[in-house]
């Protein structure tokens, strides 16, 4: 026996022991030294101590863009100070971006009612045309040609709502339908050319306003505001997400999902038909595709913001998505990664990304407990208990204190929670 | 007279009639494919109705559920899960969806009176966790079912329907929501139960409906209502007994208070 324990040599007590134990990876039995002053560890799942993040708001899959924004300042002010460091590489991307985000805050408003818009591509650019034919072909002037892209939009929201509310088509199919015919539309009424030589008192509708931003933003910034209202203060907010949680539930209490839903619809055709105005001015020269690159990105933007600050889309997440990824392709073309595909990598990796984060949950009745699949095994624990952050439940703590399973002599916290 | 339906006919309905007074606890029972599981979603106006009315005070009341909603009437339907609740969204903004114009101010939301009102109906409700931040689909059957009802007892109903109220609910949370509903018949609300249980009609109600083929067949009083003669009436094997009424009789509302006069079926 005497060879088999370890002995503290001060002391003279039995520091460990050895045991046959299963080792719990391999499956395979090994004869292993067990100290013995080791207590008796009680499943973890019965833990009542705190998670050790105190502040769940910062916790980066709460707040993950702001990390991000972070982690591009970092790298690129080493990698490119000279260009990264100014105002206007960040103003650009303000002023280039300030349609899609239109764009994508139209978008938030069916995705937040449950049904998909396709067809928002497709009406910037038609409403683009639009505006832009009539300003050059037809020689109108500025306002009635604005006015007719928005009318353009709202009938195109229209017979989305009708095809989706009344005729009952999948938003899905009858958008993308919509899209298609909307792309003819472009093509026909542009000569499949591009269109120029607007009036000046159109291309001034989109001028610099104050420190290089361009009105654009301000349209922009604008529309975030009603809309951000529109969802955190008002009922009309709580409708649309009731609506997009489940439409015979929200029903059931009372909501008009249908109404709803068409006015879903025409607010994102008629958002869609603003940004194609705003682009006709900020870039003076129109054709049939010009709104097709906005599909993607917006639908990335609405749903990488829809896992930030809640778990719903929301404005803010979209706007800072926005940003992020639009100076994080800003930054690689200012590093000389001046490919083409850049753009397209970076929202396509963030919209899966995004959207795989949201869906993915562990499994609840996940097979046996092994170390890996632990919670206190995961990212946040282990630096938690590296930096020492977490903290045990304490009897001051009044929301424990009171409960019937509380044992003030439980320090570790192994007590079973009911 | 509160609540009136008058010859109703939906998917599986074949004029259905039925009236309740205030204070009165209605059962509905029948075996499945009878009409009963589509009795309640009829009169609120989920399902859609092919014929006939239902009225509210003597006022007709539309079917659309909004519309149900305005004459003050509730309805917790049978399938929790698809059209109860939603199983993502929180507490706090399950309970005060129905009627959610009453907590406005102006045209925004009233977040402190909102907040007081959820605390409120949690703690009366008894609703365990008592957190108003949780996911629905985090709460066991019993306490989703105490939230239903107390979202739809939040909208101040005189008419509450019932759908199968204790399906896949414990049976703490099952006595707690029949002394919620008793409370609110004796404060003299109206209560429509529909139940495929009939341990429950039994214990509830003051009257049972029996259902067959889509329409009411007959209609149990005091103490007519037993496990056997349900049992039997919904599957229609009393039509040529002694002594067994087929045929609504008429009756006022200080009859079925007391003890009725003929006593058992079978004693005449």
């Amino acid at each position: 026996m005497g060879e088999f324990v370890k002995i503290n040599e001060k002391t003279g007590e039995v520091k460990a022991r050895l045991v046959l134990k299963k080792n719990k990876v391999t499956r395979k039995w090994r004869v292993k030294y067990e100290r013995t002053d080791k207590k008796d560890k009680i499943d973890s799942r019965f833990d009542t101590r705190r998670s050790p993040f105190k502040l769940k708001k910062l916790h980066p899959r709460n707040i993950g863009v702001i990390y991000l924004y972070g982690l591009a300042w970092m790298l690129f002010s080493v990698w490119v100070p000279s260009t990264w460091l100014t105002w206007l590489t960040h103003r650009s991307v303000l002023n280039q971006q300030s349609i899609l985000i239109v764009v994508a805050l139209g978008l938030l408003v069916p995705l937040s009612a449950g049904v998909f818009d396709l067809s928002i591509a497709a009406t910037v650019s038609a409403s683009a045309v639009t505006v832009s034919w009539l300003l050059v072909d037809k020689q109108w002037s500025v306002i009635p040609a604005i006015a007719a892209a928005l009318v353009l939009g709202l009938v195109v929201g229209t017979i989305n709502a009708t095809l989706i509310v009344r005729v009952k088509i999948d938003s899905f199919i009858a958008t993308l339908g919509m899209s298609s015919v909307l792309t003819a539309y472009s093509v026909w009424r542009s000569g499949n050319r591009s269109i120029l030589g607007m009036p000046d008192s159109y291309l001034a509708i989109t001028d610099e306003f104050a420190f290089g931003i361009t009105r654009t933003v301000l349209i922009a910034l604008i529309l975030a505001f009603i809309l951000w209202f529109m969802f955190e203060h008002t009922a009309v907010g709580r409708y649309f997400f009731a609506t997009g949680g489940g439409r015979d539930a929200a029903r059931l209490a009372g909501v008009h999902t249908d109404r709803y839903i068409s006015g879903a619809m025409l607010t994102s055709a008629f958002f869609s038909a603003i940004a194609g105005i705003l682009l006709a001015s900020q870039f003076g020269s129109v054709q049939a595709q010009s709104g097709a690159p906005y599909l993607l990105p917006s639908f990335a933007a609405a749903f990488l913001g829809a896992t930030q600050f809640k778990r719903r889309f929301n404005v803010l997440g979209t706007l800072l998505a926005v940003l992020v990824l639009q100076s994080g392709v800003k930054g690689l073309q200012l590093a000389g990664v001046s490919a083409v595909w850049v753009e397209n990598l970076f929202f396509g990796c963030a919209l899966i990304i995004s959207v795989g984060f949201s869906t993915f949950q562990k499994r609840v009745h996940g097979g046996q407990r092994r170390w890996w699949r632990r919670e206190e095994s995961g990212p946040e624990y282990l630096l938690g208990r590296i930096l020492g952050w977490g903290s045990r439940k304490q009897d001051k703590d009044a929301a424990t204190k009171d409960q019937w399973w509380h044992d003030p002599s439980d320090s570790e916290g192994h007590h079973l929670k009911p | 007279m509160v609540l009136e339906a008058e010859n109703l006919f939906g998917f599986t309905l074949r004029g259905v009639s039925l009236k309740a007074h205030a204070g009165e606890i209605v059962g509905v029972a029948g075996l499945i494919g009878s009409g009963r599981e589509e009795v309640a979603n009829c009169l609120f106006g989920v399902t859609p109705r092919f014929m006939g009315k239902v009225l509210v005070n003597k006022k007709k009341v539309f079917a659309h559920p909004h519309q149900s909603i305005k004459a003050r009437m509730a309805l917790v339907p049978a399938d929790r899960k698809r059209i109860g609740l939603i199983l993502e969204e929180r507490l706090e903004d399950h309970i005060p969806l129905p009627r959610l114009s009453t907590l406005r101010r102006g045209i925004t939301l009233d977040y402190k009176r909102l907040k007081t009102d959820v605390a409120q109906w949690i703690n009366d409700m008894n609703i365990d966790p008592p957190l108003p931040r949780r996911k629905m689909s985090k709460f066991s059957g019993g306490n989703q079912q105490k939230a239903v009802l107390a979202r739809w007892l939040r909208t101040e109903p005189e008419v509450l329907i019932l759908d199968e109220p204790t399906q896949g609910v414990d049976i703490g949370s099952k006595s707690a929501v029949y002394q919620r509903v008793e409370q609110f018949a004796q404060e003299g609300g109206t209560v429509v139960v529909a139940s495929s249980d009939t341990d429950e009609l039994i214990r509830l109600c003051d009257r049972v409906l029996i259902m067959r083929g889509g329409s009411v067949a007959c209609e149990l009083f005091g103490e007519e209502i037993t496990a056997s003669r349900i049992v039997t009436e919904t599957l229609g094997a009393t039509s040529n007994r002694v002594g067994a009424r087929v045929a609504p009789r008429k009756v006022s509302i200080e009859v079925i208070r007391e003890a009725p006069t003929n006593s058992a079926w079978g004693n005449s």
